[in-house]
């Protein structure tokens, strides 16, 4: 059993907050790509939200498994809840390692290829949407592990 | 069957199980991961084969890995392999690997095993999971009550291995095997004795080769390849009591080998209750459980899994970078440079070597790292057992197209290989299920395709090449089921079977495991760069500098106005009438007709024609293609026709008229495809 009830809810609520982020985030990626592919327009955010429809739609299904936590709270369903934290924090989290990962990588290819490594691109990469929210997720992720054990005594 | 005794120097043990067991992993414990990749005798299902020495008998164990099986059918071309194996060869020990968390599936198939007449030991395997789920196995009861070695085991963290070497070589050394493992009734077990008696009457040889019980057995279940090697050594009046025995136990029981199935299961969960104690009151909630209700979910499953596949290739893709980069700074600068500096080789030696071989070969080579790293994130996502998962969340996607579930398997096997794909269609027992699984296979998208994409989507896409790259993939599921509704729908039509899967439980993955499986699956790659790519681009540069008039000199490879006059110039301009629309250039019209031998020298022979090194390549195509038709180039050499080697291996297994098929529907859809993109491209982006 869950020892802090409140934590749980709390944890949810602010799952729920990020997921909505989340979906928001992807869908602006999905409409990005749209916008400066087919029409030619000008994307939103263009520095942090990358035009990747693919990435559009793994944030979106971030989005729907952190809200798929307070739903199932909601619906007396602990295990699901915590479950729902375990893997969407889990995702956003490998998201965010992976998105560092290309930053670090991009700064190596560039002395490499003996490049100018520019400090910007770095800061842009490590900012990116999927970075930022990734950041976030750490808590709920953490919280999901810390009332994963909890439930398994 | 070889004894201790009588002095041999080599023995045989037979590794079996049920699949995502730890097999793999035990036979590399044993063997030292040291192995022998083969095919079995007739078939292309792998065969693996390792050693290990010992001391005590002075002698060599060879350890044969057998495919993983749930039981002894004669259904599937993996369980024919195991049980043919285990009668005709006779290994001296047959190690059979049991998981101690579904205890009663792993019984079932020890019981098959045993009625083998087998010479058996058991590797209890996954204690520690079936403890951690508040239960232990009773492994001295279940030793007592099979009357065989059991031997508890961890093998991903090397518990119990070296118990499991003795408990081997002990057997070796004094064979035991039990003749009647299960009991079938009185009704059913006096006809059983008839027709052993029959046989033993009637062929000694038979009976020397085969064991009698298991002949019988096999005999009333119907099985087809027992009942055809009986008819082989039995007369017909003897053949026609045999007939009449099966009648007579059919009208009794009914179904024989639903009846043998059920007794033999029933016995198996029998045993498994004797021997499992339960260790904590409640079960505990576990980490499987858990993530499964999430991981597997109606409504999340699959963008799930969508975003878990997304993860993997831009894993491999983003951080190959560096990899991929000082690769084509070794090999394609350094190397290149340094044959065209020895001043002591004829011209058109420094060209093969340079411009050919190095050129060729080596704008391959620079995809090793992204291969690699494919190969390491798919490893780990197979060790962690999410793959399986994926099968599963897919099935009911693949239902409503109407393809069994079953073909999962060989499609997920074709982004390795489509070679593999293709056998792997065997284990689908259904004819008609079958064969739109093997011809739909090929639509998946291999790792030999993979460099192309890259370097396609590399020179043209931008900060898009990823998604480009990815939508490859997409693309590859949604024609293979769209192809699969249309076979089933015309030339292949039928209901489709349903699909029974265990599913394992998570667990961490092993980074020695992990990294060998990465190494067998990226060895097959350096193999074909050293070998078919190797030869496809030489005989691509051949055709480069020679043409309708004769030896033209490497100077073709430098100008495109010389070049035009190579036999390879002939052919690349009598294709791009048809690739024209597309807005191809001739040159990478000709390269997609080598990739017909293997699809990673489309990549070789652009690097020939067009220019050099990965970054040259890279930089000479982005004025060469547009992003648009840099895409369809992509989607032709996802769709269009399969290397000779899939055709040939559907040639085999379905016939020459299903290989023609599959090369003529294939490419029409590509064509037609890439037109229609094209086209529709074109209006969107004016």
């Amino acid at each position: 059993m869950v020892k802090n009830k409140s934590l749980l809810i709390a944890a949810s609520l602010f799952a729920f907050i990020l997921g909505l982020t989340y979906i928001a985030s992807g869908s602006l990626c999905i409409y990005n790509w749209i916008v400066t592919s087919l029409i030619n327009n000008t994307a939103i955010l263009e520095r942090f939200i990358p035009q990747d429809p693919w990435l559009g739609i793994v944030l979106i299904s971030i989005g729907l498994t952190y809200n798929a936590s307070a739903y199932y709270l909601m619906r007396g369903n602990m295990v699901l809840s915590i479950a729902s934290l375990l893997v969407g924090g889990g995702l956003a989290v490998i998201i965010m390692s992976l998105q560092v990962l290309a930053t670090l990588a991009y700064a190596v290819d560039a002395i490499i290829t003996n490049e100018e490594l520019k400090l910007n691109n770095v800061v842009d990469n490590l900012l990116r949407i999927d970075g930022v929210l990734g950041y976030v997720s750490l808590i709920p992720f953490f919280l999901g592990y810390k009332f994963y054990k909890e439930i398994r005594g | 069957m070889g004894n201790v005794t009588t002095g041999k120097l080599k023995y045989t043990a037979a590794i079996v199980g049920i699949p995502n067991v730890g097999k793999s992993v035990i036979f590399n414990k044993l063997t030292g991961g040291k192995a022998w990749v083969g095919n079995w005798p007739g078939v292309t299902v792998e065969k693996k084969v390792g050693r290990f020495r010992s001391e005590e008998i002075n002698a060599e164990i060879e350890v044969v890995d057998l495919p993983g099986i749930y039981s002894l059918t004669a259904y599937s071309i993996d369980e024919l392999i195991a049980r043919n194996f285990i009668i005709e060869e006779k290994p001296d020990v047959v190690v059979i690997i049991a998981n101690a968390a579904n205890l009663e599936r792993s019984l079932y198939l020890v019981l098959s095993i045993m009625e083998l007449e087998a010479n058996v030991v058991i590797a209890l395997n996954m204690v520690d999971i079936a403890r951690s789920e508040g239960y232990e196995i009773l492994h001295d009861k279940l030793e007592r009550i099979l009357g065989v070695p059991v031997i508890p085991t961890i093998a991903v963290s090397n518990v119990g291995i070296e118990e499991l070497r003795k408990s081997i070589i002990n057997s070796i050394k004094k064979r035991t095997s039990r003749v009647k493992v299960v009991s079938y009734g009185k009704d059913l077990e006096e006809i059983i004795s008839e027709v052993k008696e029959i046989l033993v009457r009637a062929s000694h040889e038979l009976t020397v080769k085969y064991p009698p019980r298991w002949l019988a057995i096999k005999f009333l279940e119907g099985d087809e390849d027992v009942t055809t090697k009986i008819r082989r050594y039995v007369d017909n009046t003897m053949l026609t009591e045999l007939m009449r025995l099966k009648r007579k136990a059919e009208e009794i029981i009914g179904d024989i080998e639903e009846y043998v199935t059920e007794v033999k299961f029933k016995r198996a969960i029998e045993i498994a209750r004797l021997v499992t104690k339960h260790i904590s009151l409640t079960a505990k909630m576990n980490v499987t459980d858990i993530l499964d209700t999430i991981l597997t979910h109606k409504v999340l499953g699959i963008p799930l899994a969508l975003s878990i596949m997304y993860l993997l290739f831009r894993f491999a893709f983003e951080l190959s970078a560096p990899l991929s980069d000082g690769i084509d700074v070794l090999i394609n600068g350094v190397l290149r440079d340094w044959v065209k500096s020895l001043g002591f080789m004829p011209t058109w030696l420094t060209s093969l070597l340079a411009d050919g071989v190095i050129a060729g070969v080596g704008a391959v080579l620079v995809f090793l790292p992204v291969i690699a790293l494919f190969f390491f994130v798919l490893s780990i996502l197979e060790d962690i057992g999410y793959l399986a998962r994926l099968a599963f969340v897919i099935d009911k996607v693949l239902h409503k197209f109407k393809l069994p579930g079953k073909s999962i398997i060989p499609l997920i096997m074709g982004f390795g290989c489509n070679v593999p794909a293709v056998m792997a269609t065997r284990a689908i027992e259904d004819e008609k299920d079958r064969k739109v699984t093997a011809l739909i296979a090929p639509l998946s998208s291999c790792s030999a395709r993979l460099p192309v994409y890259l370097t396609i989507a590399g020179a043209v896409m931008g900060a898009y090449a990823a998604a480009a790259v990815t939508s490859m993939y997409w693309l590859s599921i949604v024609l293979a089921l769209i192809m699969g509704l249309f076979f089933r729908k015309t030339i292949l039509r039928g209901p489709t079977t349903g699909f029974i899967m265990e599913l394992p439980p998570y667990l961490v993955p092993r980074v020695d495991n992990v990294l060998m499986k990465t190494w067998e699956r990226t060895k097959h790659f350096l193999i074909k760069a050293g070998t078919v790519i190797f030869v496809g681009v030489i005989i691509v540069w051949l055709l480069s500098v020679t043409g309708p008039s004769g030896y033209l000199g490497p100077e073709a490879l430098e100008n495109p106005d010389i070049l035009s006059e190579s036999w390879i110039g002939v052919l690349g301009k009598a294709f791009s009438v048809l690739t024209s629309p597309m807005g191809w250039d001739w040159r990478t019209t000709a390269a997609l007709i080598f990739g017909f031998i293997a699809k990673e020298i489309i990549v070789g022979s652009l690097g020939v024609l067009l220019g050099a090194s990965e970054e040259s390549l890279r930089e000479v195509l982005s004025h060469v293609f547009t992003p648009l038709s840099g895409f369809t180039y992509m989607v032709f050499v996802l769709v269009y026709v399969p290397c000779i080697a899939t055709l040939a291996s559907i040639r085999s297994e379905l016939g020459m008229k299903y290989a023609i098929i599959t090369a003529l529907y294939q490419v029409i859809l590509a064509y037609v495809l890439a037109l229609i993109i094209s086209c529709i491209g074109g209006i969107l982006i004016g």
